[in-house]
């Protein structure tokens, strides 16, 4: 397993507060700062206060989509990079849907084993520092 | 002309040249021995050698002078004549003491004076000078000689020298050579071939026509060897031919236009014309000059006008038999045998065009000739080996053919052998036409190479249409005898047949007037056939409707109007002439000439009785029953309501696979499934009702199989004891039925199970989170992690029926143009690591091709779905390969072909009917059984067509076919 050298700060949403709660806890394990919240809406309250480096977001969601926040947070935070994950194929519709708007996301599909969601998480933040 | 001259001329010029030369060399020693030059000379004589010393010795000139074989003398200045010697006194005639002291020019011819004159003074002037004069001797007569004039540079008084030579033998000689040379002129220059034989005929000179001629040079050879001529005597067809012989000829009278042939060497044949002439010499016959002209053309004019003639008389002649002629083949024999006889040919055939397969040409009379040669022939007129002869082709083209050369033509090669034989060298093949179309040919074979000039070829092809137009003229002849015959024939056949038949007939004409009636019409109408000629139809065939007793509408004027068959109505009656009222029956037609003009009209009747139109109407209905019952598409038994079947119909044997006599045998018992408990109701029904509609009955064929029918059955109204059954087989209906309803329970169950996969993504997810923090928690003793490690690799199996189930995006609606291409590389570059992981070599092979109109999501699953499957098929090491195409698919449409095919275990045939099917999987571990069946739902969907082909072992290879304009409405 890899060891994060610095805390890197990881906000996750899903709907599913057990899902997001383990993932939180796997991700801390793993030596991250890492947050769990169970909307988009809730999420987005967040982003302002705790400055993520990365969110790993479920994409349907009542309310306030993955797709929907992540194309928010890439204006507001460009920093912040966005990892979209899902388990539903209606996923699908909304990323194509940002595609042709410009906005093209990584997505996941579920169920991930923890070990490759660590490995894609500690890619996508060594891509960032390089930025 | 002297005649003998050739052969002598040679000889004179050359005497004639020594003596000039003798001449020359006379005078030569004289002007040496003036001039000192010369001491002493020794002169050659009869005497032997005489050796004359000159130094002033006056004897020794002397006999120097006297020695001369001239005439010599010595003047003074004035002419006299001071010395002369002996030669000059001969020559002369004169005796010496006479020439001596006489003027010189006393011996000069009166005409030559003066020019001796101008001589002399020449000579005295010291120019010696030299001429040709004449001398005249003592008789007066003429003598030419050669005068030499030169002063002698002596002591004392000047004199003169004379020299004189005797040209009279010269002169003479002269006139020979000329003579000589003006023969030699003519016979070279002559147009005719010359040759001068000796008295042995041998060949001594020759011009050069005669050369080229002989076709080389036939100097001194017999002439008969080197020129062997034919002398023809007697008439061209009857003559008698001879070997010239020059041994004969050679002292006979001289022969003036004898025409003689001649064969070259190298074949060439002349015609040429010989004159002769005798040499005679003093001691008689020498030899003999012969004159050849050649002729050759214009005798083969002479000979074309001849055969011309010949031909004209021919034609004539067949025009004769042509009038003449009552039978075909006295008219073709005998154009043969004219042929032959007046054109002198050797032999001539006539064929017929058979319109048989091999097209043959069938020998009908020959003339000639010919030994079997016919028998041999083989000649055909179809276009191939044996139909390009002059025969074929003058048929096929209807043109003359002619073959120049048998031995050197191509196109006679099958026949030549044949032809050859019987000497023959040319032919010529005429049509004969009829219509445009060439029916037959005259064929004409001549023993001389290229005998057709082409008058005669127009002559005879003259003629050949004249035979054509004959034999057409006789066949109509005897076609219309023929037919005359068949009509006398007929109408013998007609009057008996008229008279013996059982019905009655009668014939009117176009007015209605009775024509005919036959025994039959005489006793029904009670009207004898005399006594009704001529008679309106009407008063002889009173016919009315027997229930309305009114007078029924006349059939002979109905047929004359209509033109065409009228039926009498029913219930016709005919009122005959003694009051009987008779039903009848029948029916009228027009009488047609050949032109479809009506020319009358024929009624045909006969009695009839109600019982015979009750059996007539009968036996109709039970044709139509018949025809229906045959020919129903359904199975129809006719049975009684217990149970015997009477008949079954075609359908009915074809379903139950069995003949009629066995369905029969088997009955209601041996045709039921004795299982079905439903015909005990059903049999009910119908004897309550009377019918049964539609009822649904379990069967058994003759092989034994059972099936399901659809019967209707009828107890027949009017005989309760007769059924009728019809049977539709339901088998093929049953099975669609049920192949529909495992389809939709396929696609049901593949429904519910993608619905399943997305609603436990999530919870499998958190399983997964769940199973790691346990595995990864420090205080997990090692035993659990055991178990944790397993419940991993299930959940690893879980996810993988999912995303297999899921088609992740599959429920996505949005079709957009994609390029196959980029989205067959962007899943290769996620199989990518996998692949290399096994070693599995990629081919790839991309044609440029459209985009199609799809859901890209869908397709990277088809995609994905065929390289996982190659993957798994593949050994390590394998290799795969992805090929995108244009293509078509059925109607036209144009389409874009995938095909991904991998080298490795292949599929067993039996399995191969069942891959599409959900939860079919050769994968025992990791195969869903879902990635085919998604693929195929997925390619449905696209309107796109998915093929598989397999071999154990091999390999396989899947196709799929997406169509490129056609906007998919499910998708749009």
């Amino acid at each position: 397993m890899a060891i994060i050298a610095t805390s890197a700060r990881i906000l996750i949403v899903d709907d599913e507060p057990m899902l997001a709660d383990t993932l939180a806890i796997i991700f801390r394990r793993a030596g991250y700062d890492a947050t769990a919240v169970y909307s988009g809406e809730e999420a987005l309250a967040l982003v302002e206060a705790q400055e993520p480096s990365l969110i790993v977001s479920d994409v349907i969601m009542p309310g306030l989509t993955g797709v929907a926040l992540a194309q928010k947070i890439r204006t507001s935070h460009p920093n912040c990079r966005v990892l979209l994950f899902s388990g539903n194929a209606e996923t699908y519709e909304l990323v194509e849907a940002a595609r042709r708007e410009g906005h093209a996301f990584d997505v996941l599909a579920k169920p991930i084993p923890p070990p490759v969601m660590l490995a894609k998480v500690a890619s996508l933040l060594e891509q960032n520092r390089e930025l | 002309m002297p005649e003998p001259i050739s052969v002598e001329s040679n000889d004179v010029a050359r005497e004639n040249e020594a003596l000039r030369a003798q001449l020359a060399e006379a005078q030569e020693l004289i002007r040496a021995i003036q001039s000192g030059d010369v001491d002493a000379l020794v002169v050659s004589g009869p005497q032997g050698d005489q050796v004359f010393t000159l130094k002033g010795a006056e004897y020794a000139y002397r006999a120097l002078v006297e020695a001369m074989n001239e005439g010599a003398a010595t003047l003074s200045a004035d002419g006299i004549v001071l010395y002369c010697n002996q030669r000059l006194s001969d020559l002369v005639g004169i005796p010496l003491e006479q020439i001596i002291g006489s003027r010189a020019s006393e011996l000069v011819a009166d005409e030559a004076k003066h020019t001796f004159h101008t001589l002399f003074a020449h000579a005295l002037g010291g120019d010696a000078a030299k001429t040709e004069i004449e001398l005249r001797n003592a008789d007066a007569q003429r003598i030419p000689v050669y005068v030499s004039l030169r002063e002698m540079k002596a002591d004392g008084p000047t004199s003169l020298c004379m020299v004189v030579t005797d040209l009279t033998e010269h002169k003479r000689r002269d006139e020979i050579i000329a003579a000589g040379k003006l023969a030699n002129s003519i016979l070279e220059s002559a147009a005719e071939a010359i040759a001068l034989c000796d008295e042995n005929g041998k060949i001594i000179k020759i011009n050069e026509a005669l050369e080229n001629l002989c076709g080389f040079n036939p100097l001194f050879q017999q002439f008969d060897h080197a020129l062997p001529l034919q002398v023809t005597t007697g008439t061209v067809s009857g003559g008698v031919v001879q070997q010239f012989s020059i041994a004969d000829t050679i002292a006979a009278a001289n022969q003036r236009g004898v025409e003689v042939g001649f064969r070259r060497k190298d074949g060439h044949a002349f015609s040429l014309l010989l004159s002769s002439g005798r040499i005679e010499g003093s001691s008689g016959v020498v030899g003999r000059v012969l004159t050849l002209t050649d002729i050759t053309e214009r005798k083969q004019a002479e000979d074309d006008l001849q055969k011309v003639n010949r031909t004209l008389k021919a034609v004539g002649a067949s025009h004769k038999a042509l009038l003449r002629a009552t039978t075909e083949k006295t008219l073709l024999q005998e154009v043969c045998g004219i042929i032959t006889q007046n054109c002198g040919h050797a032999m001539v055939w006539i064929g017929f065009a058979e319109q048989d397969e091999p097209k043959t040409v069938r020998p009908v009379a020959h003339a000639g000739f010919e030994e079997e040669y016919l028998e041999t022939l083989r000649v055909t007129w179809a276009d191939n080996e044996f139909g390009r002869g002059p025969t074929g082709m003058a048929i096929r083209t209807g043109e003359p053919c002619v073959c120049r050369n048998i031995l050197t033509d191509p196109f006679f090669e099958p026949w030549r052998t044949e032809a050859l034989k019987r000497g023959y060298a040319s032919s010529l093949a005429l049509p004969l036409m009829e219509d445009g179309e060439a029916f037959g040919a005259i064929i004409i074979y001549s023993r001389k190479p290229d005998a057709f000039s082409q008058d005669e070829i127009e002559l005879l092809a003259e003629l050949s249409a004249d035979l054509a137009y004959g034999i057409s003229t006789l066949r109509m002849r005897a076609a219309r005898e023929r037919a005359e015959q068949e009509l006398r024939h007929n109408q013998e056949w007609l009057r008996v047949t008229l008279t013996s038949i059982g019905d009655a007939v009668l014939a009117s004409d176009v007015n209605g007037r009775v024509t005919f009636l036959n025994p039959v019409a005489t006793e029904l109408t009670g009207w004898e056939s005399d006594e009704a000629q001529g008679q309106p139809s009407l008063s002889v065939f009173q016919i009315i409707n027997e229930q309305t007793r009114e007078a029924a509408p006349d059939i002979i004027e109905r047929v004359l109007k209509e033109k065409c068959i009228v039926a009498l109505e029913n219930h016709t009656a005919l009122l005959s002439k003694d009051g009987r009222e008779i039903p009848i029956e029948d029916s009228a037609a027009p009488i047609l000439d050949r032109a479809g003009n009506i020319i009358g009209v024929v009624v045909v009747f006969h009695e009839v009785t109600e019982k015979r139109r009750a059996q007539e109407a009968l036996r109709e209905s039970e044709q139509r029953f018949r025809a229906l019952f045959d020919n129903s598409p359904d199975a129809v038994l006719l049975s009684t309501p217990d149970g015997h079947v009477l008949a079954a119909n075609p359908a009915a044997c074809a379903m139950f696979g069995m003949s009629e006599a066995d369905i029969c045998r088997a009955g209601r018992q041996g045709l039921a499934d004795p299982q079905d408990s439903r015909f005990a109701a059903a049999h009910e029904e119908r004897l309550k009702t009377g019918r049964l509609v539609k009822a649904e009955l379990n069967f058994i064929r003759g092989n034994g199989q059972r099936f399901t029918a659809e019967v209707d059955s009828i107890i027949l109204p009017g005989s309760p004891t007769r059924t009728f059954v019809i049977m539709r087989d339901l088998t093929d209906r049953k099975r669609a039925e049920q192949a529909m309803l495992q389809n939709e329970k396929l696609a049901s169950v593949g429904r519910m199970a993608s619905t399943i996969a997305h609603e436990i993504n999530n919870p499998l997810e958190t399983i997964g989170h769940g199973v790691y923090l346990a595995m990864t928690d420090p205080g997990t003793p090692p035993e659990a992690k055991k178990y944790l490690d397993m419940a991993t690799q299930e959940l690893e199996r879980v996810t993988h029926i999912t995303r297999q189930t899921l088609a992740f995006h599959r429920e996505s609606k949005t079709a957009t143009l994609i390029d196959l291409c980029e989205t067959v590389d962007d899943v290769l570059k996620l199989f990518g690591g996998r692949l290399k992981a096994r070693g599995i070599s990629i081919h790839k092979r991309y044609a440029g091709v459209e985009s199609i109109n799809a859901v890209g999501g869908e397709i990277r699953q088809i995609v994905s779905n065929l390289l996982s499957n190659s993957m798994d098929a593949v050994a390590n090491g394998g290799r795969v390969s992805v090929r995108i195409s244009p293509s078509i698919m059925n109607g036209g449409v144009s389409a874009v072909r995938l095909t991904v095919a991998d080298t490795g275990l292949g599929i067993r045939p039996e399995q191969l009917q069942k891959i599409f099917e959900p939860f079919f999987t050769t994968k025992d571990v990791v195969g869903t059984g879902l990635g085919l069946w998604v693929t195929k739902q997925i390619v449905d969907k696209h309107g796109a067509t998915i093929r598989v082909r397999s071999k154990p072992g091999k390999g396989s290879v899947f196709s799929i076919v997406f169509p490129l304009s056609q906007e998919n409405p499910e998708l749009t």
